[in-house]
């Protein structure tokens, strides 16, 4: 029996330490295959059973005799309300006695807890210190976040140096949010001097690792070419990628270029409907194109209700533009109702979108 | 007083004699270019056909200097306006390479049909004729090839720091 416990205790030990990134380590010693997802979610890969009232017991006592995996592991489940009910001061506690060893998971979580205010006050001062301890750990994901923290000045003074060496390392390490941040710093050129050649080396790194804003940008330097050779229909393939997973920006280039036909044939249906996806998730230029579009008169999709949502829509958000075109629409009573009642559904609709997000 | 008519005169033929004025192309954005055209020639010479026509003709020349195609993006009107404002048309158009499909066929015709608003104080009191011919609009390039906004860049940073 206590052989069992130890083997459980060990087995979860090394949960602990598998931290981030989606790992999984074929157990053959301890049976089992488990895994940590990337929000800290910790479950049995075969079995996806919950954990034993006994195994909890064991985690507790090993991590109290101080083993970190366990009060990390702890700390996780605190956080998580994962086989223990949500805690937020638990959580605080056992991440940082792990933190406390070293431990470059808990501190980069407890600099996010102290970043987001999750559960306590907001505290820049302390963020920063737990990231640098995580970062000096080699933890890429701390790099980043204390690239943002420095690059915008978030609780300190603003250096752009500093927090361009923290993007560049954390890239290094290949992480993909890190690849397509530097990206679109050479891109274009803010902090550091545009390189559209690196910047496509650091879209193509993290687009492959299914960054969304990467296969955007990817998308956008195949179309306007900049000292590539243009190629649509390349230019395509990143923007559909990034599309389906909801880059709004993605969805409307992609949309506009159906629209004008730049993939061989013109497509209204395709580009209408991404238009639209974007202009959902509150993209001004996907409303303004949309509002124009619906004005054509090449097109059998003319419809003057619809064109005026559109603008509506865009002028709700403060666009002068569209409160301009708004004027110009004529429509009958019935119309301007039925456009007004249009533009309030989506309006909603898109404030849902955004809030949820 | 003699001097005087012949100074009037003068004066007329000047007004009725039109007498437009061709700007340089001014590059837009990379591939797109404006050109404009006004008539000096004030109210009664006003003509509209011919100061497109020089328009066209001026992009056209502009494009075979450069050995490319034109494509129509959009043309706006200005009519006269008060003292020294003149009458003008400014035509919007892109560049393509020799052949390419855009400027093919009935394509080139659909390109430039869109509605647009222009510079005419509209008179909210009387129904709009908004199919005019004279309203062009259409999805520019700037706006086509939309970027990543300061502001969407920033959100884009916010979920990083979530995530």
């Amino acid at each position: 029996m206590r052989s069992k416990i130890f083997i459980l205790l060990v087995g979860f030990c090394l949960l602990g330490s598998i931290s981030a990134s989606i790992n999984s380590f074929d157990s053959k010693d301890f049976g089992k295959l488990i895994q940590v997802s990337e929000d800290g979610q910790i479950y049995d890969a075969d079995s996806n059973s919950s954990i034993s009232q006994k195994d909890l017991d064991a985690m507790f006592e090993a991590a109290a005799q101080g083993i970190v995996e366990c009060q990390f592991a702890l700390g996780a489940f605190y956080q998580n309300g994962q086989f223990l009910l949500k805690n937020r001061l638990e959580a605080l506690a056992w991440y940082e006695k792990a933190a406390g060893q070293g431990h470059a998971e808990s501190q980069f979580r407890l600099g996010k807890i102290f970043l987001n205010g999750d559960g306590v006050e907001v505290d820049y001062e302390k963020a920063r210190n737990w990231y640098t301890l995580a970062s000096k750990n080699g933890h890429h994901k701390a790099k980043l976040h204390l690239g943002i923290i420095y690059g915008d000045g978030l609780g300190c003074d603003k250096n752009e140096s500093i927090a361009w060496n923290f993007f560049k390392e954390s890239a290094a390490g290949g992480y993909h949010n890190a690849s397509a941040l530097v990206g679109s710093y050479y891109f274009n050129g803010t902090i550091v001097k545009k390189d559209f050649k690196k910047a496509f080396q650091y879209f193509l790194q993290a687009s492959e690792q299914g960054n969304e804003m990467a296969q955007f940008h990817l998308g956008l330097i195949y179309y306007q070419g900049h000292g590539l050779p243009i190629d649509y229909l390349e230019s395509q393939k990143w923007y559909l990628m990034s599309a389906q997973q909801g880059f709004a920006s993605a969805q409307h280039n992609l949309g506009a270029s159906y629209i004008e036909g730049d993939y061989g044939e013109v497509d209204y249906e395709k580009g209408l409907h991404w238009l639209q996806q974007a202009a959902l998730q509150g993209s001004e230029i996907a409303q303004l194109n949309l509002a124009a579009f619906f004005l054509r008169n090449d097109t059998s999709y003319k419809n003057r209700i619809e064109s005026y949502a559109w603008y509506n829509i865009a002028k709700a958000n403060g666009n002068d533009e569209a409160f301009e075109k708004l004027k110009s629409i004529e429509l009958t009573k019935s119309e301007l109702l039925k456009a007004q009642k249009l533009s309030t559904e989506r309006f909603k609709l898109i404030q849902n979108n955004s809030s949820s997000q | 007083m003699r001097r005087l008519l012949n100074g009037f005169a003068v004066a007329l033929i000047c007004l009725f004699t039109s007498c437009l004025s061709t700007h340089d192309v001014i590059p837009v954005s990379s591939d797109t270019y404006l050109v404009k055209v006004e008539d000096h020639g004030g109210i009664f010479a006003f003509n509209r056909g011919k100061m497109k026509g020089e328009a066209l003709k001026k992009a056209k020349a502009f494009a075979d200097s450069k050995n490319m195609d034109v494509v129509p993006v959009e043309i706006k009107e200005h009519p006269v306006g008060i003292l020294g404002d003149w009458a003008s048309v400014e035509y919007q158009f892109r560049l393509v390479p020799k052949g390419h499909f855009k400027s093919k066929g009935g394509k080139l015709k659909r390109e430039a049909d869109f509605i647009s608003e222009n510079d005419y104080n509209i008179d909210h009191s009387k129904p709009q004729n908004v199919d005019s011919y004279d309203r062009l609009i259409k999805l520019d390039d700037l706006k086509k090839r939309g970027i990543i906004s300061e502001e969407e860049f920033k959100q884009e940073k916010q979920k990083i720091l979530d995530n």
